[in-house]
């Protein structure tokens, strides 16, 4: 009894002492390294903002610039339209980098890839010969009081001392605009902001496209099953429906399991009945073998056939890629020999079996409709011009591609090598004017247009 | 770098659409040397008749007469004269080679596909098909739409956008099936309609995205616009 008394019991007490002393210093230094972690995550936050508010401060500089530079290629007009897209895209990535719900700042963010994406498209019309018509200078003129308002909204935002950064994901989903976290200025609805006009991927336009094959007849349920089987090919394919796409190409989902147990999912517009989509599982997803050049030729071949017996006439095949067992080719419609890239469906082929593995018609279903195009008035050579000299020429046709603002050009396509690199110009066969330059790249996985 | 972001954007449907020719490129050896025949050979010998370097017969067979010519071609244009035409050897000549220009590399957006497939690996396990390929879809939808950043990286990593990657699952190495789902979207595949956003009715409360309109249902996701 002595012995715990005079031993045991201090001994403990001295233990637990240390333990104590040592949980407060951990603990101390713990709350040291969050802070100083906040502290850092909080200044990468403020330092975004910062360069955010800079970003749109420039951009009402090189915007009200504008409204006095010529408005043609001769000037500083170009350079400042360049300067304005290159400040639109750091302030919109120095946005994207801010802890504020995508939502409040969808607006803001909006407008300024939208200035951004129509001086690109300005800078893009007047390098090619165009001008500025007072419309423009009208549209810049508002931009410019926009960016005006925003810019001096986000100083004082910055002269009351900065927002106060979300640090969680729950405190982000939190946020409102009467919240602890508002950011003011940031969270204005898309309908704060004015409305621009032009053709470009980020306008109105672009973001509402509407389908122009816009066949009449209705496809039933079984109809679209009975579509469906001949498009997978595969015997003792079993299909349900699974769900009703609705939008702006209403179709009908169907999946299922082929003979072999492999699931296959596709859809079939409700207007025409064509395949949309359709994937099958690969029997083989660890292949990697590079197919050779024969066998993608062959591939083509298939493609074409299948397309055609799909409902899909006169494609031919463009370029191929090949992943995971899988061989995809795309194919583009072509009418007197013109390809026309808009009007584009790819099918996946299973490289062990042989058989389709995939369809997707996207882009024929979008841009397809009957065409006219009057007779090129620039001729091939004027077309090819002096490209000779910078490349060596290997072929010329005539081609439609798409270009800003979902419309199409006729174009001569001019395939040439320089230094061993593929080449692609688009030559515009109406005005002569150059395009469009694509770069092929020959990688591991197929053939990419850069 | 955003700045090549935008403009590619600007053609987006180019870039999706358009790629290449059937370019056909015959299958041969790495260079020409002695004892090669065909078309090249010919297209060689005639430039270096033309230049006064090769003296013998156009016959389209790499011989003897034919290597002392391009030797003596490349000692007057400083390559290294080891008599067989490379790739720098050709480009000087002025022929083109298929077999030089079919250097093969690594596929420059395999980064992106990873990336793509590390997300849906993560939001959708568990999910039937078509709705990985959706989730997919929604991140590229977002890329093109102007409220969202305009990188495959800046929509996935943007703050709050997505809990796997606040939860750390983003990093979780993608199955075969994933990886797939984001390849087939990358090819143009969009199962979720167009739709920006989606989510899984069990586990949401944010009434933003209840109020969204719905444009598919897809196993446990709701997608909307």
């Amino acid at each position: 009894m002595s012995k715990w008394k005079r031993w045991v019991l201090p001994s403990l007490c001295i233990m637990l002492g240390l333990f104590f002393i040592g949980a407060v210093v951990w603990g101390v230094l713990q709350t040291n390294e969050k802070e100083s972690y906040i502290r850092r995550v909080q200044s990468v936050y403020d330092s975004a903002f910062g360069q955010m508010c800079n970003g749109v401060s420039n951009l009402e500089d090189k915007l009200s610039k504008l409204l006095v530079a010529s408005g043609t290629s001769m000037g500083q007009t170009n350079l400042l339209l360049m300067d304005a897209w290159h400040e639109a895209g750091g302030t919109e990535h120095m946005m994207s980098e801010l802890p504020v719900s995508q939502a409040a700042t969808a607006g803001l963010t909006r407008f300024i890839n939208q200035v951004g994406d129509y001086c690109y498209m300005l800078a893009r019309k007047i390098s090619m010969g165009g001008s500025m018509d007072q419309n423009d200078v009208n549209q810049l003129a508002t931009l410019t009081d926009e960016c005006k308002k925003i810019s001096t909204e986000l100083d004082d935002i910055r002269a009351s001392g900065g927002l106060q950064w979300a640090l969680t994901s729950n405190e982000y989903y939190a946020l409102s605009a009467d919240g602890p976290h508002a950011a003011g200025q940031l969270e204005k609805t898309v309908e704060d902001y004015p409305t621009l006009l032009y053709d470009g991927p980020f306008s109105d336009s672009s973001e509402n496209k509407k389908p122009k094959l816009m066949p009449e007849n209705d496809v039933s349920l079984d109809e679209a099953k009975t579509i469906a089987l001949n498009a997978i090919r595969t015997p003792g394919t079993t299909l349900t429906k699974s769900d009703e796409l609705e939008g702006t190409v209403p179709c009908w989902s169907l999946q299922g399991t082929l003979g072999d147990g492999r699931r296959v999912e596709i859809s079939v517009t409700k207007k025409g009945g064509y395949v949309m989509m359709m994937t099958v599982q690969s029997s083989d997803t660890q292949g990697s073998t590079t197919p050779s050049d024969e066998v993608l030729d062959d591939l083509g071949k298939k493609a074409v056939a299948y397309l055609d017996s799909i409902g899909y006439k006169s494609m031919s095949p463009s370029f191929s890629q090949y992943y995971d067992g899988l061989v995809v080719v795309s194919c583009v419609y072509t009418e007197n020999d013109v390809l026309i890239y808009p009007d584009m469906v790819k099918v996946w082929f299973d490289l062990q079996s042989g058989l389709p593995a995939g369809v997707e018609a996207h882009g024929y279903i979008y841009n397809h409709t009957s065409r006219t195009f009057s007779a090129p008035k620039v001729t091939q050579d004027m077309a090819i011009g002096d490209l000779g000299t910078r490349m060596q020429i290997e072929g010329v046709r005539l081609a439609v591609i798409p270009t800003p603002g979902l419309k199409e050009k006729l174009c001569y396509e001019v395939l040439g090598i320089r230094d061993e690199e593929m080449y692609m110009v688009y030559i515009d066969a109406e005005t002569g004017v150059e395009e469009q330059i694509f770069r092929i790249l020959n990688t591991d996985e197929g053939k990419l247009a850069m | 770098m955003l700045k090549k972001i935008v403009c590619m954007l600007a053609t987006a449907l180019l870039l999706m659409s358009i790629a290449m020719l059937p370019v056909l490129l015959e299958n041969s050896a790495e260079a020409v040397k002695k004892g090669d025949r065909g078309s090249e050979i010919i297209k060689i010998q005639t430039r270096l008749k033309d230049w006064d370097y090769y003296k013998g017969r156009v016959d389209g067979i790499f011989g003897v007469l034919t290597e002392a010519a391009v030797r003596e071609f490349q000692r007057k244009n400083g390559l290294y004269p080891d008599g067989v035409v490379g790739s720098k050897t050709a480009a000087k000549i002025g022929v083109y080679l298929p077999s030089l220009t079919a250097a093969k590399r690594s596929n420059p957006g395999k980064n992106d596909v990873q990336l793509l497939a590390r997300l849906v690996h993560a939001e959708s396990r568990g999910e039937p098909y078509k709705g990985k390929v959706a989730v997919a879809a929604v991140v590229l939808n977002r890329v093109k739409s102007p409220k969202f950043p305009n990188s495959i990286a800046g929509v996935i990593y943007q703050p709050g956008a997505f809990t796997v990657v606040a939860d750390g699952q983003i990093n979780l190495s993608p199955d075969a099936e994933s990886l797939r789902a984001a390849r087939d979207a990358l090819n143009g595949m969009d199962p979720s309609g167009g739709a920006i956003y989606y989510y899984n009715p069990k586990k949401t409360w944010n009434r933003f995205m209840l109020s969204r309109p719905v444009v598919a249902v897809i196993g446990n996701h709701r997608f909307c616009k």
